[in-house]
């Protein structure tokens, strides 16, 4: 569906995107996570056909970007982070208009409209005028344009920055809910959460380089290196546990945080019992027993070297 | 012929009717009804012409009281020359105004990249926006008829005379639209927009008329020529002109002062002092000439009210203003196909680069 290939962009005295490749295929949710000024943006609006890069390909749907532009603007919804609207109009008439400018018969309209409305919540606000929206119900008003043409390609820069907790999880719903109707999504953010739940895919860009790229769950297998970490908190002394623990099989490293012992192990979850019995079994007072998992904040944190924020 | 007439007509239904239905021309029609621009234009403008009516009204109360004063008549064509002329300073004004800020409110609004993404065509947009502001500027001579039809109930004027006005205005509406729309998409502020389109219009309706009737164009035109030659050779002598450094003050100093120098001492040298005096005088004499009488009368020439030649005279101007009004109207085509290409270098993005990438690189390094 969407295709990037070796993408570079410079501008005078610095590389903005140093040749970036990932793909996505028809209903792909991908999360393009970096920290301000990695790069998002650019290859976004690259994707949006907005700006031409020095270097490198975007296929949408396999056309090419830069020489089918006419031809791939009506394939895609693109949401930029900052956007202006039309104060004047109704939240009707603000979606009609953009019905009418996509080229959607009039007949057809007013369905699709209703549908779009519903889907962003937005039904009871129909007639309100855009400039007595609120912020978050105006990137909300913001996502139904991308909808009205049924594009199938979803590009959304930042869609849920500058809102309030609650607007946040509306517009994550909202995403989720795009993606469950099987619509490809690419959606950038710097805030990690935001993005963890619901992609299926991952790049985590940096100074104009894709650090990593690929499947969530792969990625997140690759980061554990088939292994994992249990957390033991000890009510009482934890010394005796230490030579217990390192003769395990499975066991790679032990290490002690005061009352806390984290234990390497490559054991399966069933082994987890096993551990916790031996410990019981020891007459150790064992508190609390879990297993720390990796997640994509810890990835990202791995990867990134911090150096853009 | 019958039969092409109807297909001729057929289109331009059509042409109408889609234009009606386009989704610009609608949001622009509903954006301009429910601004405060709109009522507060409107009531200026209805309150300018009554109060130019009860002015010329006022002479005529006089004149029955005292036997001495102008006959209706004449008071009629007076308010009818009087009005003619507001109403054409008022439409020159307000018609680029309103244009003004067609594309680059767009891009100041943010709404620019987004309409830009839409399968609207180039001209479709410009075309819409265009319309709008006609079909505005349209109800607003509307609203000023009445005052017009005044001068008819006093005698003296022939509601033919009344459409010539209407029709000289019309042209002035068509080519200040054009031009508030190129100026739009020529710059990306609406303030710089706003000031090229007043000069654009200052020099077309007024300076350029005006010059032409007195001959001081040649004048205009051999200082150009002389300052071109003089720039030509001071960046041939000063290279660094040449590379497009900023020249010096003194370097301007230079060429200017050689300029003025080249051009005033021989006149002083033979006697050309009085000639470019007399020319002046004949410049400002032009530009009263002009814009006193100059659109009245071109206007009444229109439909024929004056002799064969002013109406032929009147014919080619609407024909040089439709002209223009198309090159501007096609060059705002292009400007805004150009604004909506794929950027080669984004300056917003280049902004945003160097206010955040660059800081956190240096930090980092």
């Amino acid at each position: 569906m969407l295709r990037v290939e070796n993408l570079r962009k410079d501008y005078p005295g610095l590389t903005a995107l140093k040749g970036i490749s990932f793909h996505l295929d028809k209903g792909d949710v991908f999360g393009f996570i970096g920290p301000n000024g990695a790069g998002k943006t650019t290859t976004i609006k690259i994707c949006a056909t907005l700006l031409q890069p020095t270097a490198g390909t975007v296929y949408v749907d396999g056309l090419d970007v830069t020489r089918f532009t006419e031809e791939v603007r009506g394939l895609f919804g693109y949401m930029p982070d900052s956007f202006g609207v039309y104060d004047d109009l109704t939240v009707w008439e603000y979606l009609d208009f953009f019905s009418a400018a996509y080229h959607i018969p009039r007949a057809r309209r007013r369905g699709i409209i209703e549908d779009v409305l519903e889907l962003t919540d937005l039904g009871v606000k129909r007639d309100s005028y855009v400039e007595e929206l609120s912020r978050g119900m105006k990137q909300r008003l913001c996502l139904a344009k991308t909808l009205v043409h049924d594009p199938k390609l979803l590009l959304l820069d930042e869609p849920a920055s500058g809102l309030d907790p609650r607007a946040r999880i509306e517009i994550k719903e909202l995403l989720r809910e795009l993606g469950a109707m099987g619509k490809t999504i690419l959606v950038s953010s710097h805030i990690l959460p935001e993005l963890a739940d619901f992609c299926n895919k991952i790049g985590i860009i940096e100074q104009g380089e894709l650090l990593l790229s690929g499947e969530v769950a792969e990625i997140m297998r690759a980061m554990r290196g088939g292994g994992k970490t249990l957390e033991i908190t000890f009510a009482g002394d934890c010394e005796p546990a230490l030579p217990l623990l390192e003769r395990l099989p499975g066991v790679k490293e032990v290490t002690r945080q005061e009352q806390v012992v984290l234990v390497q192990f490559t054991g399966e979850e069933v082994d987890n019992s096993a551990v916790l019995r031996l410990l019981l079994e020891a007459g150790l007072q064992v508190q609390s027993f879990t297993e720390g998992r990796v997640d994509l904040e810890d990835v990202f944190m791995r990867v990134t070297r911090g150096a853009v924020s | 012929m019958g039969k092409r007439a109807w297909a001729a007509a057929g289109r331009l239904a059509g042409a109408v009717s889609g234009m009606v239905q386009s989704p610009v021309f609608l949001r622009e029609v509903r954006g301009f009804m429910r601004g405060w621009r709109s009522p507060v234009s409107m009531a200026a403008y209805t309150v300018l012409l009554s109060l130019v009516t009860l002015r010329h009204l006022s002479s005529l109360l006089f004149s029955v009281t005292t036997v001495s004063g102008p006959a209706a008549p004449v008071v009629g064509r007076g308010l009818l020359f009087s009005l003619a002329g507001l109403q054409l300073v008022m439409v020159g004004i307000v018609t680029p105004a309103f244009l003004c800020n067609a594309i680059s409110g767009e891009r100041e609004r943010g709404t620019l990249q987004l309409l830009g993404l839409t399968l609207l065509s180039a001209r479709a947009v410009i075309l819409g926006k265009y319309c709008a502001v006609l079909c505005y500027v349209g109800l607003l001579l509307l609203s000023g008829l009445p005052a017009f039809a005044m001068t008819v109930l006093l005698g003296g004027v022939s509601p033919v005379e009344i459409v010539a006005v209407y029709l000289g205005t019309a042209l002035v509406v068509v080519l200040g639209g054009a031009v508030g729309l190129l100026a739009s998409s020529l710059v990306r502020r609406t303030y710089a927009a706003t000031a090229i389109a007043f000069v654009l219009m200052v020099v077309l309706a007024v300076a350029l008329p005006a010059c032409l009737s007195s001959g001081f164009v040649f004048v205009l035109f051999a200082a150009t020529s002389a300052a071109g030659v003089v720039t030509a050779a001071a960046r041939a002598v000063f290279p660094r002109v040449r590379r497009g450094h900023a020249p010096t003050r003194a370097v301007y100093i230079a060429i200017w002062g050689g300029c003025y120098c080249a051009f005033v001492a021989p006149l002083n040298v033979t006697g050309g002092e009085q000639w470019l005096t007399g020319e002046l005088q004949r410049l400002s004499s032009g530009l009263m000439h002009w814009t006193g009488y100059g659109p009245q009368a071109y206007a009444l020439g229109l439909l024929g009210v004056a002799s064969p030649m002013t109406l032929a005279l009147g014919a080619l101007l609407a024909v040089f203003v439709c002209c223009g009004a198309l090159s501007a109207l096609l060059a705002a085509v292009s400007l805004f196909r150009a604004a909506r290409a794929p950027e080669a270098d984004s300056l917003e993005a280049e902004a945003h680069y160097y206010r955040t990438l660059q800081p956190g690189i240096e930090e980092a390094a």
